[in-house]
């Protein structure tokens, strides 16, 4: 018999508050859900419950923190990318936008046209994956493993098309300043065609059987219903701000590269409960499905790189980003301050930087969107059945990494 | 055949609907679970052991495996309860298959009230089930438990309702004498009844949408979280025997047993055919819904299904009045 | 009888040896951290038994009033084997006593509010 090897200092992982002290004088009794619980996710929640009643949550996340804004300060600006998207791998091209957006700024590097198209694309298809993967983990949450399995049996398909078209599965780092990593050639535009056709049709079984499902209905109406004034008040972003008829896209106020030229509507629901937020994600589905179909078709020709990173070689153009890498070792940042703010899946993601002379930064912040609706998420559980803790969990589509980065 | 009549109780006991029956439909109902699931899902489902045969064998590797892992015995429980409860919930649950007959001659005891003894032995098996998930004595078995009586209280009085109305329209609880008695079957006779009957199955069975007490997300595995190893076998394949009583119990009430079979043989071939017809539409429903709230099942089952059985009893009366049967 | 205590037996024999032969053959490195309850990756916390689920407990009183009328219906189906008028009348004012009963009172049953 070896002893317990953990030791329970206070700030320990392993350490918690007694009962009594989670409990203040409540009645009822505290359930610990993670982090080895089915249901948890890479984190804890301390539920306080009255019988079946949730009284309240106190989260304690934390457990996968990687500590990217540390990393960030002591290596070349050039590798971020690949840091941050780490935070958020499903959404890897969103999560690294508002970083690049960011880089651009210090480095007075403008994509061309066609760049910006691209990387519009993909943020789109990515957008796609991940809610398709937030579904999945909704429908598991429910007990639906049909919908978990279709999803990302679905959501797969991305991966592979992405593989096609960057080279990497789901870490994609397509974006980088100045441009996009690989050009798209024309087989890959009717493979995105393709992927889209077919996500569609799959699709609409999907939602006979899971979305329109009386049970699932049951489930997710009326349940942590957050109304449009506890969402601002909450800081609440993305699709589930919108879920509660706050419009607000980061797409379309303040549009970021193509999507100034592009003819899309933000879905927008009303009811503000854990249905209207799993709807509005699944109208944005059809949105950015929508909006890579106006890409494919009106793609404008041209480099897909700033002309400033072509001095060393102007045949960098065609090979792609391989050369191109090396010469971000000539270019240095202005001293300053940057920020750059995109719409990732799960909401505003929002990056500043504080450069230094160097090609080093003092300091990057990273904002992102689970952590943001980490708060609110705890808000919507209160007062909810034990059996909503779940449904109203992936009704936010929280992601732990993300929200710990 | 005069020996093979007198000990054909005997083998009702040891083949079917008994021990093997048993055994045997565990590893049928696992495997063809996983393989009609896994082709909903667009996925092929085990494969990796015995590809030949569609990885029949695999529930049996799985149980190898059980069995070559650790047994844990936790401290703070009461260590002969926490052993002893899943042998007995297992039991428990075969129990209402000796008072039913599966064929001419195949039933283990006979009684003339079995189906009654039966389903009132049916219901009993909550008992076993919360006493197991309070002798493991941690937090999420205890709501598992919590939830097992709940449920149970949403079912039982359909159920008993369901089997009045088959009762009175047969007046006998003979397992021979009721399926004698159904010229016509009993689900034609009442539709209402068996419909009732079949969804309290689905709920007493917890199979999807009612799997509540073993919601995974909310209480890890419920009454049957602290369990591993071959414990874990007996107290989670249980609820598969459970599966095989009412799919018997089904067979018998509504599906005229054994006819139109007359010998025992043929007799038992007919009552698996109908037991698999009522056992695998619930193995699928796991792939079709999402499971439902602890307070939307009592609702459901205090609102529809109890006027759904109401309505069952109503019709049997009626069709007793005019005459039917 | 012989036939349903050998059922028994056997049943009990073949689980029985099935925990026994993994007990045997299993390989045993017990640890404080196995034995311990489950507590979702932590260590034991807080007292298990209290207040689960109280807020149903009207679903509980209505099965304990429900279920043994729904017992003496099967013994009046099982008594003689034909429905006669009175049994029949019988068993239709049951009923109705019981709709009327869960109609009465199932939204107060199911408020949970009332019930916290």
């Amino acid at each position: 018999m070896t002893e317990w090897p953990f030791n329970q200092r206070v700030g320990s992982t392993f350490f918690i508050d007694a009962e009594e002290k989670l409990l203040e004088g409540r009645r009822g009794m505290v359930l610990v859900v993670g982090p080895q619980h089915p249901g948890s996710g890479h984190m804890r929640l301390f539920v306080v419950l009255d019988g079946d009643l949730i009284t309240e949550v106190v989260p304690d996340p934390g457990f996968v923190h990687r500590g990217v804004e540390k990393l960030a300060e002591n290596r070349p600006y050039w590798t971020l990318i690949p840091l941050v998207e780490k935070a958020s791998i499903m959404d890897s091209a969103n999560i690294t936008y508002p970083v690049v957006l960011a880089l651009e700024r210090a480095l007075g590097l403008e994509p061309p046209p066609r760049a910006k198209y691209l990387r519009v694309l993909m943020a789109e298809l990515s957008r796609v994956r991940t809610h398709l993967y937030d579904m999945a983990l909704l429908g598991i949450f429910l007990g639906h493993s049909t919908a978990f399995m279709w999803s990302f049996a679905i959501q797969d398909l991305y991966a592979e098309v992405f593989a096609k078209i960057t080279g990497a599965r789901t870490t994609i780092s397509y974006a980088v300043p100045g441009g996009v990593r690989r050009d798209i050639k024309p087989s890959h535009v009717e493979l995105v065609e393709k992927l889209l056709a077919k996500t569609e049709a799959k699709l609409r079984d999907f939602k006979t059987l899971f979305l329109d499902n009386p049970v699932t209905r049951a489930r997710l109406e009326g349940v942590g219903t957050l109304d449009a004034k506890a969402v601002a008040e909450l800081g609440v972003v993305g699709p589930f701000a919108r879920a509660s008829g706050v419009r607000y896209d980061v797409r379309k106020v303040h549009p970021y590269d193509a999507y100034g030229e592009l003819d899309f509507e933000i879905a927008v629901e009303k009811a503000g409960d854990a249905m209207a937020r799993t709807l509005v994600r699944w109208r944005e589905i059809y949105t950015s499905i929508d909006i890579a179909r106006q890409i494919l078709k009106s793609l404008p020709e041209s480099d897909v790189i700033d002309q400033a990173l072509l001095f060393k070689n102007p045949e960098y153009r065609r090979e792609g980003i391989s050369g191109v890498l090396g010469v971000y070792t000539y270019i240095y940042p202005e001293l300053g301050e940057y920020h750059g703010m995109a719409e990732a899946s799960r909401g505003l993601t929002y990056v500043q930087l504080f450069t230094t002379s160097s090609q080093r930064l003092y300091r990057m912040r990273l904002v992102t969107p689970s952590w943001r609706n980490l708060r609110a998420m705890v808000e919507a559980m209160r007062g909810q059945r034990l059996a909503d803790m779940p449904a109203v969990y992936m009704s936010f589509g929280y992601f732990p990494p993300e929200a710990d980065r | 055949m005069m020996p093979f009549e007198l000990s054909s109780d005997l083998v009702a006991a040891l083949v079917f609907p008994g021990v093997l029956g048993i055994l045997g439909f565990l590893v049928v109902a696992i495997w063809a679970e996983r393989k009609l699931v896994a082709r909903i899902q667009w996925r092929y489902g085990p494969l990796y052991v015995s590809k030949a045969i569609g990885g029949f064998l695999q529930p049996i590797a799985d149980l190898v495996k059980l069995v070559f892992s650790e047994l844990v015995l936790p401290r703070h429980t009461n260590r002969a309860l926490f052993l002893s409860t899943p042998l007995a919930l297992f039991i428990a649950e075969a129990l209402p298959v000796a008072f039913i007959a599966a064929a001419p001659g195949l039933i283990i005891f006979y009684n003339p009230h079995g189906l009654a003894i039966a389903v009132v032995l049916w219901l009993l098996v909550a008992v076993f089930l919360v006493g197991m998930a309070w002798s493991e004595a941690d937090k999420f078995t205890y709501i598992g438990a919590m939830r097992e009586i709940l449920l149970s209280a949403a079912y039982e009085i359909p159920l008993l309702l369901s089997l009045v109305a088959m009762l009175l329209l047969y007046g006998t609880a003979d397992p021979y004498r009721v399926v004698e008695l159904q010229n016509v079957w009993g689900v034609l006779l009442n539709p209402l009844a068996f419909l009732a009957f079949y969804i309290s199955l689905v709920m007493s069975t917890t199979r999807f949408p009612f799997e509540i007490p073993e919601a995974e997300p909310e209480v890890v595995l419920g009454p049957y979280t602290e369990y591993g190893s071959t414990l874990f076998i007996l107290s989670f394949g249980g609820t598969y025997v459970k599966l095989y009583a009412g799919a018997l119990l089904g067979s018998v009430l509504f599906l005229g047993g054994w006819q139109p079979a007359v010998d025992t043989l043929s007799g038992a071939l007919v009552t698996i055919a109908k037991m698999a017809a009522l056992a695998f539409p619930l193995l699928i429903l796991r792939a079709i819904y999402p499971r439902y709230r602890i307070d939307q099942a009592l609702r459901f089952g205090w609102s529809k299904l109890l006027a759904l059985s109401i309505a069952a009893v109503i019709f049997s009366i009626a069709l007793r009045f005019a005459g039917v049967i | 009888m012989i036939a349903f205590a050998l059922f028994l037996v056997l049943l009990a024999i073949a689980l029985g040896a099935l925990v026994l032969v993994g007990y045997l053959l299993a390989p045993k490195s017990p640890h404080v951290a196995k034995e311990r309850r489950f507590e979702a990756g932590n260590p034991p916390f807080g007292e298990v038994k209290r207040r689960l689920l109280m807020q149903y407990v009207g679903y509980i009183y209505m099965v304990t009033a429900i279920e043994a009328s729904a017992g003496l219906m099967v013994v009046v189906a099982l008594w003689r084997g034909v429905v006669s008028l009175d049994v029949a009348l019988a068993l239709a004012t049951a009923l109705a006593l019981i709709a009327i009963y869960v109609v009465r009172y199932l939204e107060k049953v199911a408020d949970v509010k009332k019930w916290s």
